[in-house]
């Protein structure tokens, strides 16, 4: 599923960037959202917020859209 | 014993929100404007800092930074600090916390053959989460200075002075091991090294992963190799998105297995309940928007519009220049150049005293300072961010992202400050469309204030309602007819969320003074030039003619002939035309006031934000700007004249 889908508060692991936009892939890269990193969706609206080890991104629905998820069993 | 005196440089490195230019300060005694956002550090900042006698280093801030394969402009230019400068100790400062996420570019930088220091920043945030770090033994294992640091409490510091010392002058001895990535890149990694014969300012392997990710500025440092044309088809001869993701994911890895190791959770977090609801109230999708109508209103509109623009203007204006300055330089310009023609220059209805410093110093600057303390207490209590989450979707209908939030609301300070920061939006497309909305509907704060002033003076807010609302319909159909006509996508939002924090008054008023004094070297010269100006324009008839021409436009706006001095002298100093305005306010009827000050809103932005335009944007674009907004803004006063008096006002 896409981050822009998944369920609020669970342990989600990202499998896959979809690459369209360099700059967008780079700068996630960049901030550590990498394939097999572990994020959490805490909100939805008015924008995405995840949170990453630490520190929480607040990012747009066509940015969320593009990260992959998979939740963690 | 003798000793020479030793020069030598550090920059200091790393993402935005981590403190850097609070250690900058620390570490020199000078404080820079904190980047607490991305992007507000946008000048690159340079200090001294001594130690003992013998010791005068130079360092440097550098803007935020994640990756050597740079994105934005600013990361370019941090890139280029660290390749030309070569400083002798890079310090990455990162936010101790996020110690997983920051370490791959503290791998990356070492690869590249730095001499780096790992700055473990807000170690008391780490702390009250219940976590820890053992330092020793991170530094170990790393084989680098690692130090860990309070800036906001200068806890750390001389101890990261000793670290700096001590690696400049060669006494570390770093002890990195080697990053394996996989095969596949290892290979080329090989081939492209034995290729390369010169020295550059990063080690060999480095430049190799630069170019076998695409880095066009690695491309561009080997063109002169012997073997370029090689060197080049090795690094195409794998996909460049695949490799950046290889790496990124290796050293991830490899920072990860760093921190296992020595990056415990030792108790439970400390909860700070009133930060932990600020931060709920700020992020919600409904109570965000309160708060930001409540910041609006009581900050800007109290503190800035009726506190700033009003109490304070009022008393240094009438009680300190009208009563006690602007006599006395009459009656002094009187005695020793009087009836000549530089009588005008310095005193009189124009002088570069009686006027230019009068407006600088009564006018703008209590409102600059107002505007700026709200700012920085707003950029250090973590708000700002917040405000760009809460407003994104909103930008998103003029094609603009939540990032934009910040320069416009910096316009409503000031437009040419604003219009510099411009140059922190990714996109070209942002940039232009923020840099010409400023340009157009968003008032600087001295403006506003002396709108504020005028319209609102009578006691009946109506004028001021309608005045708001025009700016409001011209922005919003500006912003979208922009974003309809400019090519490009629309930007994206993402950005980090610092946690809420209290802000240290001395932070802000350091951060308060610094923009103070940015402002006044850049405006009061400009006040004093338009004072010159204003002299010889009239001296030579020239304002004549121009106001000759306005006049046309301010009579099919209903608006007295005076106007189109006003109008005129509204391009020397946005506020001076407002505050040329308010000298005249008795004389015209309420809806003259409104037009008039609905006109100079939407008139074209001071010379000073005009210049940085020119330069943010190019000459070509800003002379469009003109071209379009002058007529816009006397068309829009003519239908806001018609549409007023057929409904009688």
């Amino acid at each position: 599923m896409k981050l822009n889908t998944a369920p609020l508060n669970r342990r989600l692991i990202v499998t896959e960037i979809e690459r369209d936009c360099r700059a967008d892939f780079d700068k996630l890269n960049a901030m550590g959202i990498l394939p097999g990193t572990e994020v959490t969706l805490v909100q939805k609206r008015p924008t995405f917020v995840f949170q990453v080890y630490h520190s929480r991104f607040a990012i747009d629905d066509l940015l969320a859209g593009k990260i992959h998820v998979n939740e963690l069993a | 014993m003798t000793y020479e005196q030793k020069e030598f440089t550090v920059a200091l490195v790393g993402n935005p929100n981590v403190g850097k230019s609070v250690i900058f300060h620390s570490l020199t005694g000078r404080y820079a404007t904190v980047s607490n956002y991305p992007g507000t550090t946008v000048d690159i900042t340079t200090g001294t800092m001594k130690v003992g006698e013998h010791h005068n280093i130079t360092v440097i801030d550098t803007p935020g930074f994640y990756n050597l394969t740079t994105i934005t402009e600013e990361e370019r230019v941090t890139k280029k600090i660290l390749l030309e400068r070569k400083p002798d100790a890079v310090l990455h400062v990162i936010d101790a916390k996020n110690i997983e996420r920051m370490l791959p570019l503290t791998l990356q930088l070492r690869e590249a053959g730095f001499p780096v220091i790992l700055v473990l920043n807000m170690f008391d945030e780490l702390l009250h989460r219940g976590l820890n770090i053992q330092i020793s033994h991170l530094e170990h294992d790393l084989g680098i200075p690692v130090v860990r640091t309070i800036a906001t409490k200068g806890d750390g510091i001389d101890n990261l002075k000793s670290r700096i010392v001590s690696v400049v002058e060669d006494r570390y001895s770093f002890n990195t091991s080697e990053i394996s990535y996989p095969a596949a890149i290892e290979t080329r990694i090989a081939q492209i090294t034995s290729l390369l014969n010169q020295e550059y300012p990063v080690s060999h392997r480095a430049l190799s992963l630069l170019l076998l990710q695409g880095d066009e500025d690695a491309q561009e440092i080997i063109k002169d190799e012997m073997a370029a044309e090689s060197v080049l088809l090795i690094a195409g001869g794998i996909d460049a998105a695949e490799t950046r993701l290889a790496i990124a994911h290796t050293r991830h890895k490899a920072g990860e297995d760093y921190t296992s190791e020595h990056f415990k959770r030792e108790t439970a977090a400390k909860g700070e309940t009133m930060k932990k609801f600020v931060d709920a109230v700020t992020m919600h999708p409904i109570a965000g928007l309160v708060v930001v109508g409540l910041i609006l209103y009581y900050g800007f509109f109290k503190f800035v519009g009726e506190f700033g623009a009003g109490t304070l203007v009022d008393f240094i204006e009438a009680d300190i220049f009208e009563a006690h300055i602007n006599p006395y330089v009459n009656i002094f310009f009187e005695k020793l150049v009087g009836g000549t023609i530089f009588f005008d220059l310095f005193a009189g209805e124009y002088g570069i005293i009686t006027l230019g410093v009068r407006y600088a110093v009564a006018i703008v600057l209590p409102v600059v300072f107002s505007f700026f303390l709200l700012f920085s207490l707003l950029e250090d209590s973590g708000y700002l961010t917040r405000l760009s989450m809460t407003l994104n979707n909103m930008f998103r209908k003029f094609g603009l992202s939540g990032r934009s939030v910040i320069p416009m609301v910096l316009g409503l300070g000031c437009g040419t400050m604003a219009t510099v920061v411009t140059r922190t939006l990714e996109t070209k497309r942002e940039r232009y469309i923020v840099a010409f909305l400023l340009a157009i509907a968003v008032p600087c704060g001295a403006q506003m204030g002396v709108i504020l002033g005028i319209l609102g003076e009578s006691g009946d807010p109506t004028g001021l309602w309608i005045w708001f609302f025009t700016i409001l319909t011209v922005f919003i159909l500006a912003g979208l007819v922009l974003r309809r006509f400019t090519k490009g996508e629309d930007a994206t939002f993402f950005m980090e969320l610092p946690p809420i924090r209290w802000p240290k008054p001395v932070n802000v008023v350091q951060k308060t003074y610094n923009r103070m004094k940015w402002y006044a070297i850049e405006v009061i010269p400009l006040f004093i030039y338009a004072s010159i100006a204003i002299w010889v324009g009239r001296l030579t008839h020239l304002f004549d003619l121009l106001t000759g021409i306005l006049k046309y436009p301010a009579r099919w706006a209903g608006l007295p002939d005076s106007m189109g001095e006003i109008f005129l002298y509204g391009f020397f100093r946005r506020d001076f035309g407002a505050a040329g305005l308010l000298d005249m306010a008795n004389a015209l009827s309420m809806k003259q006031l409104v037009v008039s000050s609905v006109v100079l809103t939407l008139f074209i932005p001071c010379v000073a934000q005009f210049s940085v335009l020119m330069k943010e944007q190019s000459v070509k674009t800003a002379l469009m700007m003109f071209a379009f907004i002058v007529p816009f803004a006397f068309a829009t006063g003519v239908v806001l004249n018609m549409i007023l008096t057929a409904f009688g006002v």
